[in-house]
């Protein structure tokens, strides 16, 4: 498999009738640092990534096919996941705008938004709507 | 797959028999930007509708044949689709339509 970044959209609508109904993103290929390797793929999305994200890229074709689940396809590269982090050497190269990961207690204060309030006299917002 | 430009046709009248009907076309592999890639090569139009001038991609080796009506021809090279377009992040490179 490789790494890629996902550049671009390709859109066709005149195609081999495997393709109908699939999404084709354009991948620049990645080393592992993260930094372009040189040239790019056009692959079939089956996760759901957009542009900007570092993706894997199976460039395979009886496996890709198989993934697809449709055997006799001339498909030979998809997209099989989306990268959070490479670590080489010990080195983490992260994906860009990946939310850090949430420490302390910060998270658990706020109340969440969908909770329903009491209302000062006791009832709740559902009572009010059956009365 | 990857990007490339029609720009010919191929002729031949005597052909291993898998590849009777087969239409042949020259094309050459682009960049993401569109520009010019490596050598020329024949591919196989598996659309049918393809021609000079269009911007279509392409699929190599074993799956090119898986292409074609029969699966078991002597292709290696495969247009697969013809490209209405290709967006790019804000900020890439612009695409130009050259052809």
């Amino acid at each position: 498999m490789k790494l890629g970044r996902v550049a671009g959209t390709v859109v066709s609508t005149i195609n081999a009738p495997a393709f109908d109904g699939r999404t084709l993103l354009l991948c620049d290929l990645l080393d592992p640092a993260g930094k372009p390797a040189g040239g790019y793929l056009i692959a079939i999305d089956t996760v759901g990534a957009g542009p900007g994200e570092t993706v894997l890229i199976l460039d395979e074709g009886t496996s890709a096919r198989q993934v697809l689940g449709a055997p006799g396809a001339p498909i030979r590269t998809v997209i099989v996941g989306i990268v959070d982090a490479v670590i080489v050497d010990a080195v983490t190269t992260e994906k860009p705008g990946t939310p850090r990961a949430i420490t302390g207690t910060a998270a658990t204060k706020e109340p969440h938004p969908k909770e329903p309030r009491r209302r000062r006299d006791g009832g709740t917002r559902s009572d009010a709507d059956h009365g | 797959m990857q990007l490339a430009r029609v720009i010919g046709t191929v002729v031949a009248t005597v052909k291993t028999p898998g590849l009777q009907g087969v239409k042949l076309l020259v094309i050459q592999p682009l960049d993401r930007h569109q520009r010019p890639v490596g050598g020329q090569l024949v591919a196989a139009d598996a659309v049918h509708m393809a021609g000079p001038g269009e911007l279509v991609y392409f699929v190599a080796a074993r799956e090119a044949a898986q292409a074609m009506p029969d699966p078991f021809v002597p292709v290696d090279h495969a247009i697969v689709g013809i490209v209405d377009a290709v967006s790019l992040l804000p900020g890439d490179e612009p695409v130009r339509d050259e052809g």
